[in-house]
């Protein structure tokens, strides 16, 4: 009898350890009980992210080149046009009646703050080049005395404007020539936008 | 005679029309791009991580541009806020026709050496709005259309989360995590067996 007992008990343990094996591995394994399905369809989108046009004085027509006529050594060139205004719709500077170079346009879907940039002046026809970037409501500009570069070197500078979307900003560039005579520079320049 | 008139009137005004036509320059252009900052990547030292950007041309015409990278220098700024040598995009050149979408690949390989912690920024928020002077560096991309002078691009701000060093137990810890049941379970099935063994030996 004892023997059949002591048996018997073995046999339970076995069984209980089994059965607290199986619901410690249960535990462990991290099941999850979904009580309900609660769910809520949510929905975002995002807007689009691109450059700022350089566009023309009054068209939204894009630009490709501006050229700063030719004057001599060490004279400042103020009247610089596009190609697509041309020559005879340079750009003014007047306390009244002042007309950019050209306009920017921010297409982007976000406000963007300007950078403008500019490579070397080849063949050291630049001595420094100056910039403004205002509303295009403004037409008092008379001077421009923003240094864009000091040296004729290449530069950047963190204009500290913003564009909301779909707004325009008129730009106006002026060129001290260098004492150099006689040469035909270029320089390229870089509008980039940035997050605010 | 009155006729003749009209006609003659509209034919001039649909020449005029199409000569007008004739000088009106592609309309406003941009080059779109798919994500606005590559902040907080993440990766272990001595390792390289690949992250891809699109861009896609909006304009009527052709653009021609190029990726670069930049830092922007601030006053005792460390050492960590300068990785643009980290930083390569494929392809660096680049042509976008009106409509088209080009994909780069942005590749940040990260010394062996670098610290674990952030790199490339002052702050983990650097990419939102109002955060613009944590960032430091950028990859920038600019194009303009033909021999043009006038480039138009974007600053992106980049920047990485350096990891520690992995611990080399993780995947072994991560084994035991993903099959914990299995393990247990046979871990009770050899103590088991073991005891009935042990005890069939001395019932002998």
């Amino acid at each position: 009898m004892q023997k059949l007992m002591r048996k018997m008990l073995e046999k339970m343990n076995i069984a209980v350890v089994l059965a607290l094996v199986l619901t410690m591995a249960g535990g462990f394994s991290g099941v999850t009980y979904v009580l309900a399905a609660n769910t809520a369809t949510q929905e975002a989108s995002t807007a689009t992210a691109s450059t700022i046009s350089v566009v023309g004085k009054v068209a939204d027509s894009a630009i490709t080149t501006i050229t700063f006529p030719e004057g001599a050594p060490s004279a400042t060139i103020s009247a610089p046009y596009n190609d697509v205004d041309t020559v005879s719709d340079a750009q003014v500077l007047s306390g009244t009646v002042s007309e950019p170079a050209v306009r920017l346009k921010n297409t982007s879907g976000g406000t963007l703050n300007v950078t403008l940039e500019i490579t070397t002046w080849t063949n050291g026809v630049a001595a420094s080049e100056d910039y403004e970037l205002v509303d295009t409501t403004d037409t008092t500009i008379a001077s421009v005395a923003s240094v864009l570069s000091a040296d004729g070197n290449a530069a950047s500078v963190a204009t500290a404007v913003s564009m909301g979307t779909g707004t325009y900003k008129a730009l106006y560039l002026e060129l001290a020539l260098s004492s150099v005579a006689g040469k035909t520079g270029a320089s390229t320049l870089t509008i980039l936008g940035e997050t605010p | 005679m009155i006729k003749n008139y009209n006609m003659y009137y509209r034919g001039t005004l649909l020449v005029s029309l199409l000569f007008g036509l004739l000088f009106i320059g592609p309309m406003v252009s941009a080059t779109s791009v798919d994500q606005m900052a590559l902040t907080n990547l993440e990766g272990y030292p001595g390792k390289t991580i690949k992250q891809e950007i699109s861009l896609e041309g909006t304009d009527a015409e052709e653009k021609s541009g190029f990726w670069y990278t930049r830092y922007k220098e601030v006053e005792n700024d460390s050492e960590r806020m300068d990785i643009s040598s980290w930083i390569t995009i494929e392809p660096t050149d680049y042509t976008i026709k009106p409509g088209e979408t080009k994909v780069f690949t942005v590749e940040v390989k990260i010394p062996g050496n670098a610290g674990p912690g952030l790199w490339g920024a002052t702050s983990e928020e650097a990419a939102q709005e109002g955060h613009a002077n944590e960032r430091r560096t950028y990859i920038v991309f600019k194009d303009a259309m033909g021999e043009g002078n006038v480039y138009s691009g974007l600053l992106l701000p980049i920047s990485v989360n350096v990891l520690p060093s992995p611990n080399p137990l993780v995947p072994v810890l991560n084994f035991i995590q993903q099959n914990i049941m299995i393990i247990v379970l046979s871990f009770v099935i050899i103590i088991l067996l073991t005891m009935l063994s042990l005890k069939k030996r001395r019932g002998r």
